[in-house]
């Protein structure tokens, strides 16, 4: 990072020399100072910064994740979606949906929320009968929504700051403190087994390649499509913001 | 039992009737009933038109998006590795019809809201559409432009007819097409209108209808008011500029956060419009940084692409991993003068010393075409006598220029219109071919 910057000085400070002797011409130069040294100052705090210090690293997880997504997730995906039919997609999404009331149940009893412990429960009660093993969410119905928490929310709550961004394979945009909390949700949904995987293995490996199936089709987000250079920084500053106010609920 | 179904069955018929009876005479009180909501036109541009007011059609189009190899011999900048060539859309039809080129406005892709909507009423009425980026979007700098720094119409033009002729070329085996329009809106307009002056030369396409929607008569006055609205909605200490953004990300992300989410999809902007109740401050300030973000967007990309080191120094290559968090950060900070000024003059001169400052302004303008657009009875054009992107003087300059083919509705600010169902069916009625 600093050998980039100091490069990018050095090589300023040159272009700056070089205009310096140049010839005078009535035809205008391009500016002798690239813009990026004359406007941006390295000691000023911008908004859109967000502490990244394994940026290089992150950058190259982003570019993976494009290539991942745009060759193997988002074609499997299509096909997901070509073969089922939106209701049972729909099913689907409401099934991981309801196991994941055991994260948000969990969760919310440890930040002593008595709302999203009271939302977490009812939901799964509801929905694991009337809406027959998760399959479909009357709860919704019923006006109770879903209120997510998860384990990064958890330590937040308890003081935790972010740490620094980190791009995940395949999941895509976290934090230090996020990725702790998706490996201790992920334990307790473990521990929890619903699904009984202990006593059949084969299962676990169907259940989460579908559930990361289910994910994605969740998620309308395309990598990189062209439209902006700036889409890692867009993404950084959205995820962290969303992080922030997930906090505050 | 038969007799419910032959009851059921003559119902259905009369309803079949008296819809195509009434269809058309539906159509026509349609017109005089434009109940467009807003009379702000800062409202209008941000805002749109919200669903209840929104044209509504029959079917979907069945819209692929599809990539066209780079039109250009450079190779892809590293920093750009993903741009795999230019992406576009069709919507075509199963028949034989008439196929339409729709061109983005400044900054705006293919797949736009502006340009589904535009989609679906075009494909509703028959045509085959195909969609195109605005030159001014990252991907179509790097895919399709000859010289890598878009705003310069003629030579957008040129790119874009490069593009039209690659598209039709690969679809035409395929498809039946029985003739072609064109229209865009915004720059796309101006676009439009150079690449239909473009035809009358080179003969490739023949459009029978071509529709400008809200063009700007000069790009350097439009830049300049929507550019205007940032430097007097918004103190001029640097800073500000970021602290707003992030409040408006801050108060977006407040709303979906909120008891009762708002649903991102569909109707957003109104929805947050409705709950934060900007003032025109504000609105203006939020239009200027839209603006400015997509300026961004094509000065670092045409930077990168020449290599003139304006925003990077000249000849440092960028890869794939490199931090451009410091270009977002210059590059949102250039206002368009001083962008015009320091580089595209520059630019320009340096390709051609013929080249002064007056005369590429004049250049930047649909007054070069005003011959051709006087009497040109294929041309079209619409807009609001309320547009922001209009100078003093210059909706009356495109009411002569236009005569009876101009059509200028109320309100509408730049574009909120579009999506109502009396601007649309203007533009569908306007644009069918005998």
């Amino acid at each position: 990072m600093t050998k980039h910057l100091s490069n990018l000085i050095s090589i300023a400070a040159l272009s700056l020399l070089m205009t310096g002797c140049g010839t005078t011409s009535n035809i205008k130069e391009i500016a002798p100072t690239p813009k990026v040294s004359a406007i941006v100052s390295t000691d000023l705090h911008y908004p859109i910064d967000v502490y990244d210090p394994w940026e290089g690293f992150n950058r190259r997880m982003y570019n993976f994740n494009t290539k991942f997504d745009r060759y193997i997730f988002i074609p499997v995906v299509n096909a997901y979606e070509a073969v089922l039919p939106d209701p049972v997609e729909d099913s689907i999404s409401n099934f991981f949906s309801n196991l994941g009331e055991i994260g948000n149940f969990a969760n919310s009893l440890l930040q002593l929320k008595g709302k999203a412990m009271a939302s977490a429960a009812s939901r799964f009660a509801i929905n694991t009968t009337v809406g027959i093993l998760g399959f479909f969410d009357p709860a919704t119905y019923f006006g109770i929504n879903e209120l997510d928490e998860d384990f990064g929310q958890t330590l937040s709550y308890w003081g935790a700051g972010s740490g620094p961004y980190l791009v995940l394979p395949v999941f895509g945009p976290s934090s230090v403190r996020d990725t702790a909390g998706l490996a201790v949700d992920a334990w307790l949904d473990n521990e929890v087994d619903l699904l009984n995987y202990d006593d059949h293995t084969n299962r676990e490996a169907v259940v989460v390649t579908v559930k990361a199936i289910d994910a994605r089709h969740n998620v309308s987000f395309r990598y990189l499509q062209g439209s902006t250079p700036f889409e890692y920084e867009k993404i950084r500053y959205l995820y962290t913001k969303k992080r922030e106010l997930d906090a505050l609920k | 039992m038969p007799k419910e179904i032959l009851r059921w069955g003559l119902a259905t018929l009369f309803a079949l009737i008296l819809n195509v009876a009434i269809g058309a005479d539906h159509k026509a009180t349609q017109i005089t009933d434009y109940d467009y909501p807003f009379d702000d036109p800062l409202v209008a541009t941000v805002v749109g038109t919200p669903s209840d007011w929104q044209a509504k059609f029959p079917q979907k189009p069945p819209s692929e998006q599809l990539l066209l190899d780079s039109l250009i011999e450079r190779s892809a900048p590293e920093v750009f590795w993903y741009q795999e060539g230019l992406r576009y859309s069709l919507a075509a039809q199963q028949h034989d019809a008439p196929m339409v080129f729709v061109i983005a406005g400044t900054g705006a892709g293919f797949d736009s809201a502006k340009m589904k909507v535009l989609e679906s009423a075009l494909y509703n009425d028959g045509f085959h559409v195909v969609s195109l980026s605005s030159p001014t979007y990252a991907n179509f700098i790097v895919s399709a432009s000859e010289t890598g720094v878009p705003g310069h119409l003629t030579n957008d033009a040129a790119d874009l007819y490069r593009v039209m002729i690659k598209i039709r070329d690969r679809h035409q085996a395929k498809l039946d097409i029985s003739g072609y329009a064109l229209t865009g809106y915004s720059l796309g307009a101006a676009n439009a209108a150079y690449v239909a002056h473009l035809d009358e030369k080179e003969k490739e396409f023949d459009f029978q209808r071509v529709m400008l929607i809200n063009p700007p008569v000069s790009l350097f006055n439009s830049v300049n008011l929507i550019d205007g609205l940032l430097a007097k909605n918004l103190s001029s200490d640097p800073a500000s500029v970021d602290k707003f953004i992030g409040e408006v990300f801050d108060e977006l992300a407040e709303i979906q956060q909120s008891d009762a989410p708002i649903d991102m999809s569909g109707d957003a902007l109104y929805k947050v419009y409705n709950h934060a109740q900007p003032g025109d401050r504000a609105l203006g300030a939020l239009i200027g940084i839209s603006f400015r973000t997509s300026s961004a967007n094509m000065l670092f990309t045409a930077d990168v692409v020449t290599d003139q080191g304006y925003l990077k120094p000249a000849g440092l290559t960028l890869g794939s991993a490199d931090s451009l968090t410091s270009y977002l950060k210059a590059s949102t900070r250039i206002p368009f003068l001083e962008y015009f000024d320091e580089f595209f003059l520059p630019y320009y001169q340096k390709r051609d010393p013929q080249v002064t400052r007056q005369n590429l302004l004049d250049s930047l303008s649909l007054k070069p075409l005003e011959a051709y657009l006087i009497n040109s009875s294929k041309v079209f054009m619409v807009t609001n006598r309320d547009d922001l992107i209009l100078a003093v003087g210059e909706i009356e300059y495109l009411e002569s220029t236009f005569g009876a083919r101009a059509r200028v509705f109320p309100t509408g600010g730049h574009c909120g219109n579009l999506a109502h169902p009396v601007f649309l069916s203007h533009i569908t009625d306007t644009m069918r071919l005998q």
